[in-house]
């Protein structure tokens, strides 16, 4: 069968935090805010999302059941040499299907769903393989030449 | 005479200004656009009713000399944040910290944003220089990447 998308529900919050756990521990990061069910419904799961969230479902052969299978979660920004652009933020893909190839699937959903962004963005963790293998099956060019940089703003004590 | 310095939204009259900075800084990065930024792209992205992304522009005496090209990112561990497409300085107003007072501008209109980011390129000594100067983390931790709907109209070759 194959794995079908669909735009993510609040119903899906303890999925995409449990895998939101396992790419941090993967990408050995550590954020000051973190995800939480609350930022979630909050940043996604409200009147105005400012991302947004979508869940693979495949079958899990070892259970014969539709379970969700990864999650994206993305939002919109700009390129002054591109235009609009998807920007991934995070995706899981749980372990029973990594074989799947579901980076192709996700590409081609989003490209379909939002016609006007002729590109997909992501920052990965230099340490996640797993996250590199997802974009280089995506068709995806890596810019070591375009390193990122922030101006985090501080806490206040 | 101290000059008087003044940040605005761009407005329509200052498309031949950001087009103008826009390939300065392509120039600087030796990079070429996919998709030339274009007084179309400009009315239809920035100077709309639904924008998708804005410019703020400093001016000097009256005189556009410095515009910053932005839109929101989100990422899931931080929030949204401001992201930074381009930055430009025209030369006759270099070193009076333009750059400084278009991004504390940034941090000031957006206080609830997680931070101000921006990917800049390696070759761009200025571009470099300034993010350094103004205390902005180089993330070598992270790599971009970047996967362009070009695979062709009658298929997914890359897929």
């Amino acid at each position: 069968m194959t794995p079908k998308i669909r735009p993510a529900s609040a119903a899906d919050i303890p999925f995409i935090l449990q895998g939101n756990d396992v790419i941090d521990q993967l990408s050995a990061l550590k954020s000051k805010r973190g995800l939480t069910a609350e930022y979630l419904r909050k940043d996604i799961f409200s009147d105005k999302p400012i991302a947004y969230a979508d869940i693979v479902e495949a079958y899990n052969p070892d259970t014969g059941e539709l379970e969700q299978a990864a999650f994206v979660i993305y939002s919109f920004f700009y390129l002054a040499s591109e235009g609009p652009a998807i920007w991934v933020s995070k995706f899981f893909i749980d372990p029973f299907c990594r074989k799947m190839n579901l980076g192709p699937l996700i590409r081609d959903y989003l490209f379909d769903r939002y016609p006007d962004c002729p590109s997909i963005f992501g920052c990965v963790g230099v340490k996640n393989k797993i996250a590199r293998i997802f974009f280089s099956s995506m068709g995806a060019d890596r810019y070591d030449d375009f390193p990122l940089y922030g101006i985090k703003r501080k806490e206040k004590a | 005479m101290m000059a008087s310095v003044v940040i605005r939204p761009a407005r329509l009259g200052d498309i031949s200004f950001i087009l103008h900075g826009n390939v300065v800084v392509d120039e600087k990065s030796h990079y070429q656009a996919p998709d030339q930024l274009s007084a179309d792209r400009l009315k239809r992205d920035v100077f709309s009713e639904n924008p998708r992304a804005y410019i703020d522009i400093a001016e000097v005496d009256g005189e556009a000399a410095a515009l910053v090209f932005y839109s929101f990112c989100y990422y899931a561990s931080e929030g949204e944040g401001v992201w930074i497409t381009n930055l430009y300085v025209d030369p006759f107003a270099r070193k009076a910290g333009l750059g400084l007072m278009l991004v504390e501008h940034l941090k000031k209109k957006y206080p609830k944003c997680s931070g101000i980011y921006g990917a800049v390129a390696d070759k761009n000594k200025l571009a470099r220089h300034f993010f350094s100067k103004i205390g902005a983390i180089r993330y070598e931790e992270f790599v971009i990447y970047g996967a362009p709907n070009d695979w062709g109209a009658d298929g997914k070759e890359n897929a």
